[in-house]
């Protein structure tokens, strides 16, 4: 993404909080750093379950979401939020990409399927997509 | 942030695909290769049950693809049989012994 476009999404983004669900460290890290300018706060939780948990202490724009972790899975997760928030967006960040995960994802409540490696600017068009300005 | 000249000249790993998922941000790229080396560096594939086996492949499956370690990559994508254990490990083995050997300096 260049500056010029970076710059516009972060005035939209900025204090805005989402919430990055993974379980493993290092890929907390990269995502994290790729979305170090991003303007928007994140939040992490280690498992669905603490996903589940924080969901309901705290009004997320947008969740990002694993699939594979331990405790509590994607899966699982969406499936609770959605009951207790029907409209927060929830993008899947997986490397499961067959066409059976995608449909899995779409079936659970999920908005959107996204691959590992992560796409910067498809994930900026993804945030465009589903975070407007009020 | 680091210049484009300091960045290692890796055998088994691309660096200009882990430049490009990582926004080509050079300092973020040693910072999780760095973690890599960290979380697998004393790893045995072969002592790995098999839950916890499918975890370990499927986590560097994702990591490999990120940071161009595309011949680890290569591996993880394969239906695992006992002789692909053995393959992972090996390149796994020549990735840890290039981070090693690479990243001291950083």
């Amino acid at each position: 993404m260049n500056n010029k476009n970076l710059d516009r999404e972060r005035d939209v983004f900025i204090g805005r909080k989402i919430l990055l669900t993974e379980d493993k460290k290092i890929n907390q890290l990269i995502v994290l750093g790729l979305l170090a300018e991003s303007g928007f706060e994140i939040d992490i939780a280690n498992n669905g379950e603490e996903a589940v948990n924080k969901c309901k202490k705290c009004n997320y724009s947008l969740i990002l979401m694993d699939i594979e972790m331990p405790i509590m899975d994607g899966y699982d997760a969406t499936r609770i939020i959605r009951k207790i928030n029907k409209e927060i967006p929830i993008i899947a960040l997986t490397s499961n990409g067959t066409i059976e995960d995608i449909n899995r994802t779409k079936s659970v409540g999920m908005n959107e399927h996204l691959l590992k490696p992560i796409d910067l600017d498809l994930l900026y068009h993804t945030f465009s997509k589903y975070i407007n300005v009020a | 942030m680091y210049s484009e000249d300091v960045l290692p000249n890796f055998k088994y790993i691309n660096s200009d695909i882990g430049l490009k998922f990582l926004n080509f941000n050079q300092k973020l790229y040693i910072k999780i290769l760095n973690s890599f080396l960290e979380r697998y560096e004393h790893l045995d594939i072969l002592a790995l049950e098999s839950e916890e086996l499918n975890d370990v492949i499927h986590t560097i499956k994702g990591l490999s693809a990120t940071l161009g370690m595309e011949q680890l990559y290569g591996l993880t994508i394969l239906e695992l049989t006992n002789d692909l254990r053995e393959e992972l490990k090996e390149s796994l083995a020549l990735v840890i012994t290039e981070l090693k050997s690479e990243l001291q300096t950083y």
